[in-house]
């Protein structure tokens, strides 16, 4: 319980803090350009699993 | 008219002070030339005392020794008033001068901060935050597996019915997740003995036309 807790407290002051600096002009750009290198870190850290979704060979029909 | 009015008024204003002035001193003649018990005169240039001077009685001597006495504690306590103004009045600039410096960094950082802001905010967001926002929900929902499946697809097997929490909220996502298996299925199976097959009669069989 305290695990899910801190978790989904964690992600509401991350939420709550981006929205608050996107109400601004400044942090506007801020939020923008963290959420890009939100999606850069991601493609990076998960670079096998989306790799395999182009490739061909790794397709496969269950069964 | 109002000349011949002002003129009068300067005539009658002369009379008065002529009728006002005061009778002239008389002097009296009879009076010493010398001056009798006065206070010694001292010599401007050498601030000695005039070798001629009468001799000062006591308590006049006394007098003006408490009169030095009194002016130089005035001068003692005009020279602690200056002192302590001096003092008060360089406490006071010290003062003033930290209170100036903390409010010139203060509106230099005003100012910086407002030319960092405007140069930041000027910066242009292509998309505006909806591009990387949706681009960042489809990786994390769409896209990424996780234990074998993508996020939507855990929530497609859970609402279908066929994967379902741990019970304790809070359990680590790592572990795999409990999905219910389905009553096992019987598995076909040949028995070891075959029964021979019988051949069913047909009808026709054995006729030959």
């Amino acid at each position: 319980m305290t695990g899910a807790f801190v978790w989904i407290a964690t992600w509401l002051i991350m939420i709550a803090v981006l929205v608050a600096l996107a109400g601004t002009n400044w942090g506007k750009t801020i939020v923008y350009y963290v959420l890009w290198l939100a999606v850069v870190l991601l493609v990076v850290s998960h670079g096998s699993e989306l790799a395999s979704l182009v490739n061909v060979q790794a397709l496969q029909l269950n069964g | 008219m109002a000349r011949s009015t002002q003129m009068a008024d300067i005539d009658q204003y002369i009379a008065d002070a002529k009728q006002a002035a005061p009778a002239p001193v008389s002097l009296d003649t009879s009076a010493p030339t010398d001056a009798v018990n006065a206070p010694e005169i001292e010599n401007a240039k050498t601030g000695e005392q005039a070798s001629d001077a009468t001799p000062v009685p006591e308590d006049e001597e006394q007098e003006r020794a408490s009169i030095r006495e009194m002016r130089k504690a005035q001068l003692e306590a005009d020279r602690q008033r200056t002192e302590e103004s001096n003092a008060a009045r360089k406490a006071r600039q010290a003062v003033e001068v930290g209170s100036d410096a903390i409010a010139t960094t203060r509106e230099v950082v005003k100012q910086n901060a407002l030319r960092v802001g405007n140069v930041v905010g000027a910066v242009p967001i292509p998309g505006d935050l909806l591009l990387p926002l949706s681009i960042l929900l489809i990786f994390f929902f769409a896209l990424i597996a996780v234990n074998g499946h993508t996020r939507l697809m855990w929530l497609w097997l859970t609402l279908t019915g066929n994967a379902s929490l741990t019970t304790g909220a809070g359990a680590s996502f790592a572990t795999t997740p409990v999905v219910p298996t389905l009553g096992a299925l019987p598995t076909p199976s040949l028995s070891s003995t075959l029964t021979p097959l019988t051949i069913l009669p047909f009808a026709g069989a054995g006729e030959v036309t």
